[in-house]
């Protein structure tokens, strides 16, 4: 590891310390926990995706696995007589121990290929988990849920997970552990393959090594991760529902390590963060908000492949270019949101003007979604008159 | 009389209705150097992908050193002793020099799918592997471009390193696909020069279209025509061969080029 690298991991421990600090109430803290955990499925995904090149369209299985492992083990440990504070913080290893075993045997079916056929197979997976947890209520609780409670009576240093900020620095404990486990694993023997296969898949079989086994391997750490991270995200709401299980969320670790990008560690904390910022806080603000998600994937995908951890994206912005770029997403925003309005609220007998970024805009009126269209086609003209400047004084 | 290292007994190889090698019979000597030349769509690359596992043959059968390599998966074999390079260049783009040398040492070195410990920690182990790498760097005057990633090197180290590799993992028999390809002879000339040094105690099976490179380096060249074995012997023996002038270097004849690129 480099300094920098050091550096950069030391600084993001600081953080983690001072954050629940600088955040003290109870939301916030929650908000913390919760993003904490987002990162942790970010990375377990990036052990896949940015180690092995591989996209799994089923990553929910062990999240949502997890996360049953961790309520079932809540709600058994009464009768159990294990109702002790002990057990109640190693239930997300457990977890863990639980969805790296089932990683390991579905593993086994998804790894005989890379590529579409892995990325397929784990889809196929991921819907059949879902289905079987539909088929046995008893044990999933179907749509409607299980709950849970995590507090323990007595704990040493009254930490009984009571409190929030007790929460938080579980799930911050466990991710540094995850942290150091992936950055070790990234320097074993089946590391490098992993890495190796990555680039050239067809090659190291001629090394001595098969790939489908290099493969495995990966699949079960990131499976096991998942699953702690699952069982954190249990242990943080007391509940869980067959939607830990939907695609929704298997998309979602996709979408947010790929936009995350290909730093290791940065690109989980980036799509980490993004993924609490649009799935909670986004969405309490507007009901377009998968909208902006699938703008902001789309425009990754395009134009910044190394995703937004990569940072050679910000290399290319251009000072004059702000303006009109800031022109675009006002206009764009105020647009969608305008239409969002009049499909959803004024359809259903609602006042025509809402309140849009200090904005009071009336939906009613042709004048303001004349404005903003002009302000968002005035902007793109201005964008794309500034990149072909651009092109011509490169040619 | 020894052993051959590497032994082809009447294989043959069909994909679907087309049979692209018909009973080629073939014995490979431990330390030979032997060329393996013949037209675009011999065979020689499908012989390739036969020996190092990539292919199962439909016929015949293949032996290192008197055991069966038919139906083993290529890790199997490349674990027995064959390594080979490609005529497209496979590296770890993203890796650097040093530990892509490290991935082709990794098996050979012991440290099999060990997923606890850093390869760095395993210092027994390490260390041969760590000499081997330096060997390797050191050989192909890489050492200064340890650190570099692969796709960002010039094409002629991309193809040094690939051959490395080969070499890195223990392998005992090289096939080497078109080491050359694509290089001028003057380029083709150094390279040969880089690469004797880390390969000069292998066997190796060579595919080239050089034939100036082939008569040169090889000890026996093998002449594959249409998929069948037409002539297999002495550089001279070869040259003077005339099923192998009437079916192979005489249409170049014809076509007024004297040495195919």
């Amino acid at each position: 590891m480099t300094r920098a690298q050091r550096l950069t991991l030391m600084a993001g421990l600081v953080l983690l310390a001072v954050m629940p600090l600088l955040f003290p109430s109870a939301y916030s803290l929650n908000l913390l926990t919760q993003t904490v955990v987002a990162i942790l499925i970010c990375l377990s995904y990036q052990v896949l995706l940015n180690q092995g090149g591989l996209l799994s369209f089923g990553h929910a299985i062990f999240t949502g696995l997890g996360a049953y492992v961790v309520v079932h083990g809540l709600n058994a440990r009464f009768g159990a007589g294990l109702d002790q504070w002990w057990f109640v913080i190693l239930l997300p290893l457990m977890a863990g121990a639980v969805a790296a075993a089932v990683g390991f045997m579905l593993g086994w079916l998804a790894t005989g290929r890379p590529g579409t056929a892995f990325a397929m197979i784990t889809l196929g997976l991921g819907e059949l988990v879902w289905a079987a947890a539909w088929m046995f209520p008893e044990w999933s609780g179907g749509e409607a849920g299980l709950s849970a409670n995590r507090v323990v009576g007595a704990a040493p240093l009254g930490f009984t997970l009571a409190q929030p900020w007790q929460l938080y620095a579980l799930a911050s404990a466990y991710l540094c552990a995850a942290v150091w486990l992936v950055l070790r694993f990234t320097q074993t023997p089946v590391g490098l393959m992993l890495k190796a296969a990555r680039d050239q898949v067809n090659r190291i079989g001629f090394l001595g090594y098969d790939a489908r086994v290099i493969r495995l391997i990966a699949f079960t750490f990131a499976s096991g991760l998942a699953g702690t991270a699952g069982g954190l995200t249990a242990l943080n709401f007391e509940f869980v529902s067959v939607d830990s299980f939907s695609l929704q969320r298997s998309g979602a670790a996709m979408l947010f390590t790929v936009v995350g990008g290909s730093a290791l560690i940065g690109g989980a904390v980036v799509g980490g963060v993004l993924m609490v910022a649009a799935m909670v806080i986004l969405s309490t603000y507007t009901p377009a908000w998968l909208l902006y998600v699938g703008l902001l994937f789309v425009w990754v995908v395009m134009r910044v492949p190394g995703g937004l951890s990569g940072l050679q994206w910000l290399a290319g912005l251009r000072w004059r270019s702000l303006p009109a770029f800031a022109g675009l997403v006002l206009g764009a925003i105020v647009l969608i949101e305008m239409t969002y309005h009049w499909v959803t609220e004024v359809g259903a007998g609602m006042p025509p003007e809402l309140a849009l970024l200090g904005l009071r805009v009336d939906v009613s009126q042709a004048a303001h979604w004349w404005l903003a269209a002009c302000v968002t086609a005035v902007s793109i003209w201005v964008l794309s008159a500034q990149s072909q400047s651009r092109e011509g004084v490169k040619t | 009389m020894t052993q051959p290292l590497l032994s082809l007994h009447h294989v043959g190889h069909q994909f679907g209705a087309t049979t692209v090698l018909h009973d080629v019979s073939l014995a490979v000597m431990p330390g030979e150097i032997m060329g393996l030349i013949g037209p675009n769509g011999a065979g020689k690359s499908t012989l390739f992908n036969l020996i190092s596992g990539e292919f199962k043959p439909t016929h015949g059968h293949i032996e290192l050193r008197g055991k069966r390599l038919n139906g083993l998966p290529p890790h199997t074999i490349a674990r027995l002793g064959v390594g080979r390079s490609f005529q497209i260049s496979r590296v770890f783009g993203s890796l650097t020099v040093a530990e892509s040398l490290t991935a082709a040492c990794l098996w050979r070195g012991g440290f099999g799918y060990g997923f606890w410990n850093p390869i760095r920690r395993r210092n027994s182990l390490f260390q041969a592997v760590d000499a081997q790498v330096e060997r390797l760097m050191t050989g192909l005057a890489l050492t200064h471009k340890r650190d570099t990633p692969v796709g960002e090197l010039p094409y002629a180290d991309q193809r040094a390193v690939d051959i490395a590799q080969a070499v890195g993992s223990g392998a005992q028999l090289l096939l080497l696909d078109e080491p050359t390809a694509g290089m001028s002879q003057a380029q083709t000339a150094q390279f040969l020069e880089r690469i004797a040094d880390i390969t000069h105690d292998k066997t190796i099976l060579l595919i080239e279209h050089d034939m100036g490179v082939v008569f040169e380096l090889a000890h026996r060249v093998a002449v594959l025509v249409d998929g069948r074995l037409v002539a297999c012997g002495v550089p001279e023996q070869v040259r003077k061969d005339s099923a192998v002038q009437r079916a192979y270097l005489g249409e170049w004849r014809e076509e007024g080029e004297s040495w195919p690129r």
